[in-house]
């Protein structure tokens, strides 16, 4: 059970599909697992098929019915068993197949390691492991940074974090994040619009991070 | 399951035809989904999808979500949502892998993972079947203000803050304008609300 939730806003525009795909995933992660946060979801989903109903239908093309029919018989049937490697959320399976310890973890620093997920100009999807006891420089955002913790725990100044933590962290907040002591710290981490490092190992760790 | 906590009796006729579907690979129940659904998906594609989606991608990926609705069937829980509910959620995880193909140029399809993300809980609680049974009449009794947040949020790919913007609103207005309305509508957010 998670402590640390999306706000109640994110999780009505995850539901209602109008949250970005970057935080849409980091959401879709905390719910994986977040029993509460699942519950509140589900109701939210059953808004959006109510408001499905009150919308004036728009009439499809004349063929489309007919053509849609014609290819029933090629959909391939579903397999009913999903494989499910218990630890690791189904949406990042893609990047995860087989669990955390078999990708190609690139080194950061001595105590972090990280495997870039996606990037682009705005934004950096990653996955990041910090080394038990392991800290990580102060450093602010100049836009948003969240983190979701896949395993492990870390705190900053401002907390302490397990499983399923949804942390997010903007200019305001100035931290540095430290893994627990006796495990490595496995996380999700999504920045937007880069983020400053000042403590002492900025100028060696900012070309990293950016 | 009692019968007076299942989802409203209106629903009752999809979620059947639903499980035919399921159950039997029934084309004629599909066919009976297909002509109330695929107009209703078609209204909401255009609706929230704006500038993004043409004629041409709209029906395609009401095609898309049709044949989804055949495929997946046997993973749809009545006990748990309404047919309306599981089709929409389905049409929405769509439409966020087509843009996010688009954005990417990327061909080939992304696998089948928003599903797991919205995976329901083995428990439904009574709170859910509550709310599922008394949507749609406590649709109706919601303010137009709040109704018309909620329909852009949800209908028109909005943030709170885009609707703030758009309705010359200050966002406060709008996030308490949709938080009345999701309790009216008995949506518990308790847990994240301070």
């Amino acid at each position: 059970m998670s402590h640390f939730h999306p706000q109640p806003e994110w999780l009505t525009e995850y539901a209602a599909g109008s949250l970005d795909w970057p935080m849409a995933l980091a959401v879709g992660v905390h719910l994986h697992y977040c029993p509460a946060c699942r519950q509140a979801v589900q109701q939210l989903d059953a808004v959006g098929g109510a408001l499905l109903e009150e919308l004036t239908p728009m009439a499809v093309s004349a063929g489309l019915k007919a053509s849609v029919m014609a290819m029933l018989d090629d959909v391939p049937v579903l397999p009913v068993q999903k494989t499910k490697a218990p630890d690791v959320p189904a949406l990042l399976k893609r990047w995860v197949p087989q669990g955390y310890t078999d990708l190609r973890w690139r080194r950061v620093l001595p105590v972090l390691h990280e495997v870039m997920l996606e990037k682009n100009r705005d934004i950096k999807v990653a996955l990041h492991r910090i080394a038990p006891g392991g800290k990580i420089s102060s450093h602010t955002h100049t836009g948003q940074e969240i983190t979701v913790v896949l395993s492990g725990h870390f705190s900053d100044e401002l907390g302490m974090y397990a499983d399923g933590d949804f942390i997010l962290r903007t200019g305001e907040h100035q931290h540095s994040p430290r893994a627990s002591q006796n495990e490595e710290c496995i996380c999700l981490t999504i920045v937007q619009g880069g983020l400053k490092v000042s403590g002492l190992l900025g100028v060696l760790v900012n070309p990293f991070l950016r | 399951m009692s019968e007076e906590l299942s989802p409203s009796p209106g629903h009752e006729k999809w979620s059947a035809l639903l499980e035919q579907v399921a159950l039997h690979r029934d084309k004629r129940a599909f066919a009976e989904l297909f002509e109330h659904f695929a107009p209703l998906l078609k209204a909401y594609l255009f609706s929230i999808g704006g500038r993004s989606l043409n004629d041409a991608s709209v029906e395609e990926l009401v095609q898309e979500a049709m044949l989804s609705v055949w495929r997946k069937a046997p993973l749809y829980d009545r006990k748990k949502a309404a047919a309306s509910t599981w089709i929409y959620t389905l049409t929405r995880n769509l439409r966020i892998d087509w843009l996010r193909r688009q954005n990417r140029q990327e061909a080939e399809e992304l696998p089948d993972e928003w599903e797991d993300a919205d995976e329901h809980e083995p428990v439904v609680s009574l709170h859910l079947h509550k709310l599922n049974h008394e949507l749609n009449h406590s649709l109706k009794q919601l303010p137009i203000d709040q109704k018309e947040v909620l329909m852009k949020v949800y209908m028109e790919d909005k943030s709170h803050q885009d609707v703030a913007m758009e309705l010359n609103l200050p966002l406060g207005t709008v996030k308490s304008r949709v938080r009345l309305a999701l309790q009216k509508l008995k949506v518990n957010l308790s847990h994240v609300e301070l």
